[in-house]
């Protein structure tokens, strides 16, 4: 199971906080911290996985329970880490592929998605995650389905960024193209 | 795809919406934008805006409301609770607006605990959006209750709920059957009265359904897999089938969990699974193929036969292929299921060390760890000495110009920089750095890791201890500074208040690992005791301040050289750097064990019984002794009951032996008797062996121990009249607190051990020319590879055929007898039988000695791991109870009298049915095969009951009901039984 997505920016500024276990908020952003330190620290050739933040290291290493969260998975995009924290009955690679549709379904539904989408769209981001995971299960992997029926569900307005200065970068619209190609590509073939 | 139903006022309201959303809109735009603009005051600009949400909660405008939601949920995400807005959340989500309800949803999942008091009341909302018409309303509450669902609230919704499990929408089918697990996590009973629709999604047209049931089966199965062994064949049907990667990969992990309980299924997963592996271009896929191969015992289960060796050997090959894409992640993994497999297949995997080795030294710290992890189950005699070569080398201190703590900041944000695509960060050529600083718990880690494959099986993999040795002197030089302490600070319950963190320092598990050396490798006795005394001797140079790292393996080298004193080259040396005035500031248990030691090297050193009693000896002694009382009268007062016990019991004996050497007649021929005679016998007698920890409860209790009768009758007189006055004079006060209160050492600036030796050697020991080639020892310090250097030149000095440099070049007066000559006669010459007693390297092979029992083997488990049962047992984080924890689907217990009931009955028609089956067909069957499958058609039927039962409490109407069942029933086990036989056709 996933046990919380999170996404925050290269100054751990949160820009989604969604936990599937409930937990008090001050410890949320306690492990918010703490995964930022050690995500912070990591060059970008390093590998997406992350040794276990001491808030989570204390309870794996007891090993009692299957459920323990085991493996904190992240991916960096521009300004902005995503982040999956999850037990060993899913699968890395597959989490790093679901980061992927995550952010392709963002880049879809905002056309050239950045970080001040988010910031302002932030209950879309909440919308697109919901209909991918839903309370720790994924739930749709398929980014057509996923667009689609944020879109069908009506009321994502897209809220002028910065009193409309939308960038529009010189990068070639096919989303997929340009979001997936990082040499990595391999990995997440054959979906 | 979705159809458009859902936009139930999309267009009619369209107007109204627009002028909502341009209000509420600019309220949420304010917030973000105020809080970008207030940088620095934020927390101020912040609370005041929570006091304008306070107040717009309360507002009867329900944009208001739901704004001020909205915002309350963005700060939530800073950490400002929103808890107190529960009731106001409840309004908004109960409001007609979709929009609203939405956002009211949202803040529902981001900010309801099970906790919270209104939970209870969102049940009727929950019902009435479960029953829109609108396919989002229902999935924005199914999502909703997903996370907070409560025992109360899965109760109450079930029904609708499993109405929902077969929608006519897959997009509501997939949500719904989602949502069931995390209400069977609340209350477990709703497994058996859904647990049919939720096998019927399994065959369901959609994709994404069954991949949501499959997802939601995956989890169940792993808290009681038994429970849905009657799927498998369903389940493979769809791993041959299915063309979503995500799901077969769930589909694996999941016969990962139920291959343990029925063996058979190995040799039917074995095919398509080898079939995924050869064929599948997904990297995940591939992984997850061979990850399951591994922990679900598949490759465990065939491993003796060819087959079962060829596909291990595909897997090791495909994971090589896996470390040299050049991909960091598909490194990681394949390093995690390396390790995995090396469990079964060690020798498989050590084939394949050149890339794993590479591993090693990878810039990334997460790979290095799981090599360093991978690599103790990899060493073999082999490549041990390459493996432990290759990590001490990481340990060398490099540059200290780098600061391990400034971690480079990333440039701040700006606008600019929030605007940039969001395309994955171009990775730049991989920069150029050979060495990176690594965090001290890393080299803990290493050193720990180096000890463990060390001393694996008994050293079952090392074959020169001498090397060990000097590797575990290395290893102390290595030794990080004990100084703050990272992790998680609930690691300090468990200890005491000590002067010193004793967890820490590895230099205690390198002791650990001297001493095991010294007692049970007996021929290497010699040379442990060696570095047991360089250790103590060199310590002022090694070990120079309180927190330096390492220090406490002098516990353990104490005692070596006191139990060994014969043995030391000098025990002069040895005693003096015992009796050094810096002993006093070691920690007390390692005082003590010094304290212990001095006698007993004492007593080697001067109590050679035959040794003339001469002036000078007699004078050297007796100074010896003086300074030994000197030193003794200081821990005499240690506030530490060992130290102090230890220290005043040898001073009295010491102050015993100065009035006997005293006394005894300066012309005697022998030294006193006290001295010769008396003090060895303290400490001689039989060799310490290893003893089993478990050998002590085999020792039978003597028949007359009386455990009851007390051993003082007077105690409580004694205890009584120690009360009554314990008021201190003045005089005493000052012994009081001479006792008591003695200053702590000011722990200086914590060193590397190697740092500080470093510069104790420069003067002393050349350093090797960095340019040429590098010796394959070159891990070692320089030092350390001079003596090994010599040793070598001793034992080259009589091999023939071994042309090497001259001893020392500089001398030129060459030692006409160093010069080998081929000696003429065959006989051996008393000299070289002396040589060869110094064996050489490889042709040594030790003998280990091991732990000592009294009689024979013990049960394993015997021993009662109390210290980890008794412990407290830490509940993680992110995790919650586990009411499905060994859950079974069929009830249990109480209701078990009536499911035999109705078992009997069952077997009994089924019996019946059998008969009338038989009858009916020809004789051709054999009767074997046919009882056979009887009795797995009993089995089948008693497992179904479970649900039969639930439906027929509700209903009394049992003959039909059970009729219909029973038809569709037989469909199914028609199916179930075709791959049972299929099964046993394979094995």
């Amino acid at each position: 199971m996933i046990n919380a997505v999170l996404v925050f920016n290269n100054n751990g500024q949160p820009r989604l906080t969604k936990f599937y276990s409930q937990i008090d908020v001050s410890l949320q952003q306690k492990l918010l911290n703490q995964i930022f330190t050690l995500v912070a620290s990591r060059p970008p050739t390093a590998c997406n996985f992350l040794p276990l933040p001491p808030l989570l290291a204390g309870a794996a290493s007891t090993a009692f329970s299957t459920d323990n969260p085991t493996r904190v998975i992240y991916r960096h995009y521009a300004t902005l880490y995503f982040i999956i924290i999850s037990d060993d009955l899913e699968s890395e690679l597959g989490l790093l592929d679901l980061i992927q549709v995550f952010v392709e379904a963002l880049d879809r539904l905002f056309e050239n998605v950045c970080e001040l989408d988010l910031i302002f769209n932030f209950e879309t981001l909440h919308q697109v995650l919901a209909e991918m995971v839903q309370g720790g299960c994924v739930v749709e992997t398929d980014i057509g389905k996923v667009v689609s029926a944020v879109r069908d569900a009506k009321g994502v307005v897209r809220r002028p960024v910065g009193g409309g200065i939308h960038k529009v970068t010189g990068r070639s619209r096919g989303s997929s193209a340009g979001l997936s190609g990082d040499g990595g590509g391999a990995v997440w073939t054959g979906r | 795809m979705l159809n458009g139903g859902g936009n139930h006022d999309s267009v009619t309201k369209q107007g109204s919406d627009w002028t909502d959303l341009f209000r509420f809109e600019k309220s949420l735009y304010d917030l973000i934008r105020g809080l970008r603009q207030h940088k620095g005051n934020e927390k101020a600009y912040i609370n005041q805006s929570l006091k304008e949400c306070r107040q717009e909660v309360r507002n009867v405008d329900g944009d208001v409301k739901a704004t001020a939601i909205l915002k309350l949920i963005y700060l939530d995400m800073f950490g400002y609770d929103m808890s107190w807005a529960s009731f106001n959340v409840l309004e908004v989500m109960s409001s007609p607006k979709f929009v609203h309800k939405r956002i009211g949803y949202l803040a529902a999942v981001q900010s309801f605990r099970l906790e919270t008091e209104v939970l209870m009341l969102t049940t009727n909302q929950i019902k009435k959006d479960l029953s829109s018409s609108s396919i989002y309303d229902v999935s924005t509450a199914i999502n909703g209750l997903s996370h907070i669902v409560s025992p109360s609230l899965a109760r109450d919704l079930s029904t609708d709920l499993i109405s929902k499990m077969n929608h006519s929408n897959p997009y509501i089918r997939k949500k719904a059957i989602l949502v069931m697990y995390k209400c069977f996590l609340q209350c477990p009973e709703l497994l058996r009265t859904s647990w049919q629709k939720l096998k019927e999604g399994l065959n369901d047209e959609d994709g994404s359904v069954v991949s949501a049931t499959v997802n939601v089966i995956c989890e169940l199965a792993r808290k009681n897999p038994r429970n849905y062994l009657p799927l498998a064949p369903t389940l493979f049907q769809l791993l041959t089938t299915s063309t979503n990667n995500w799901m077969t990969i769930k589909i694996i992990k999941l016969f990962a969990t139920l291959t343990p309980l029925e063996p058979r299924l190995i040799r039917k997963l074995i095919p398509p699974i080898t079939n995924l592996i050869r064929t599948t271009p997904a990297m995940s896929l591939l992984y997850e193929c061979i990850n399951g191969l591994v922990s679900g015992g598949l490759l465990a289960g065939i491993a003796d036969t060819q087959e079962g060796e060829e596909l291990a050997k595909m897997c090791v090959e495909k994971l090589r292929a896996f470390l040299e894409e050049g991909d960091a992640n598909l490194k990681y993994v394949g390093l995690l299921a390396f390790t995995k497999i090396v469990e079964s297949h060690a020798h498989l995997v050590a084939e394949h060390q050149d890339v794993i080795m590479e591993c090693i030294d990878d810039p990334d710290i997460s790979i290095r760890l799981r090599a360093l992890e991978l690599s103790v189950g990899m060493v073999n005699s082999d490549n041990l000495q390459q493996v432990v070569g290759k990590l001490i080398r990481q340990l060398k201190p490099i540059n200290e110009a780098l600061d391990p703590l400034s971690v480079e900041p990333y440039a701040p944000v700006d606008e600019e920089d929030m605007e940039e695509g969001l395309h994955p960060r171009s990775q730049p050529s991989r920069p150029q750095v050979e060495q990176i600083v690594l965090p001290e718990s890393y080299k803990v880690g290493v050193i720990r890791k180096i000890l463990e494959m060390c001393s694996r099986e008994m050293y079952a993999n090392i074959s020169d201890f001498e090397w060990y040795l000097d590797v575990l002197v290395q290893l102390v030089r290595y030794c990080p500074p004990v100084g703050m302490r990272e992790g998680n600070p609930d690691d300090y319950d468990e200890e005491e208040d000590d002067e010193e963190p004793k967890n820490t320092d590895v230099g205690e598990d390198i002791g650990y690992e001297l001493k095991n050396v010294a007692v049970r490798v007996k021929d290497l006795r010699e040379e442990a005791v060696r570095a047991a005394a360089l250790l103590v001797e060199r310590r002022d140079g090694m070990f120079p301040s309180a927190g330096g790292g390492g220090r406490r393996v002098l516990g353990a080298a104490g005692w070596i050289v006191g139990e060994y004193a014969s043995l030391l080259e000098s025990p002069y040396e040895t005693i003096t750097a015992l009796l050094n005035v810096s002993s006093q500031t070691l920690p007390p248990d390692i005082l003590a064990i010094y304290i212990q030691a001095i006698p007993k090297v004492y007593a080697a050193l001067a109590g050679i019984q035959y040794a003339a009693w001469t002036p000078e000896r007699r004078t050297t002694i007796a100074l010896l002794t003086d300074r030994i009382i000197k030193f003794l009268e200081i821990p005499a007062t240690s506030p530490n009951l060992e130290v102090q016990e230890r220290s005043v019991e040898f001073l009295e004996l010491f102050k015993l032996l100065a009035q006997a050497i005293n006394a005894h007649a300066a012309d005697s021929v022998y030294g006193p008797p006290l001295l010769t005679e008396a003090l060895p016998a303290l400490f001689t007698g039989q060799d310490l062996n290893p003893v089993s920890a478990k050998a002590q409860r085999k020792v039978p209790l003597p028949p007359n121990l009386n455990l009851d009768t007390p051993i003082n009758p007077n105690l409580h007189l004694l205890l009584s009249a120690s009360e009554l006055d314990i008021s201190l004079t003045p005089d005493e006060q000052a012994d009081y607190n001479s006792y008591y209160t003695r200053p702590k050492p000011v722990p200086l600036k914590a060193l590397s051990a190697a740092s500080h030796l470093d510069s104790v050697l420069s003067s002393s020991a050349p350093t090797p020319s960095s340019g040429g080639y590098q010796s394959d020892d070159s891990y070692l310090d320089p030092d350390i590879l001079a003596r090994r250097r010599a040793e070598r030149r001793r034992v080259n000095l009589d091999d023939p055929f071994y042309i090497g440099t001259p001893p020392t070049t500089s001398q030129t007066d060459h030692d006409i007898d160093n010069i080998p000559t081929i000696k003429l006669d065959l006989g051996p010459t008393p000299d070289s039988a002396k040589e060869t007693k110094k064996p050489k390297k490889k042709v040594k092979k030790a003998n280990i000695v091991m732990d000592e029992n009294l009689d024979g083997d013990e049960p394993e488990d015997a021993i009662s791991p109390g210290g980890v049962a008794g412990k407290k047992k830490k509940k993680g984080l992110l995790v919650r109870d586990d009411p499905l924890k060994g859950f079974s689907i069929v009830p249990t217990k109480e209701e078990e009298e009536e499911r035999k009931a109705i078992q009997r009955r069952m077997e009994e028609e089924a019996a019946e049915r059998e008969r009338a089956l038989a009858a009916q067909q020809a004789a051709a069957q054999p009767v074997e095969v046919e009882k056979k499958k009887k009795k797995k058609k009993v089995k089948a039927e008693g497992g179904d009951d479970g649900e039969k039962k639930k439906k027929k409490k509700g209903k009394k109407a049992e003959g039909v009901e059970g009729e219909g069942g029973k038809k569709k029933k037989k469909k199914s086990k028609a199916k179930d039984e075709g791959v049972v036989e299929e099964k046993e056709s394979l094995i």
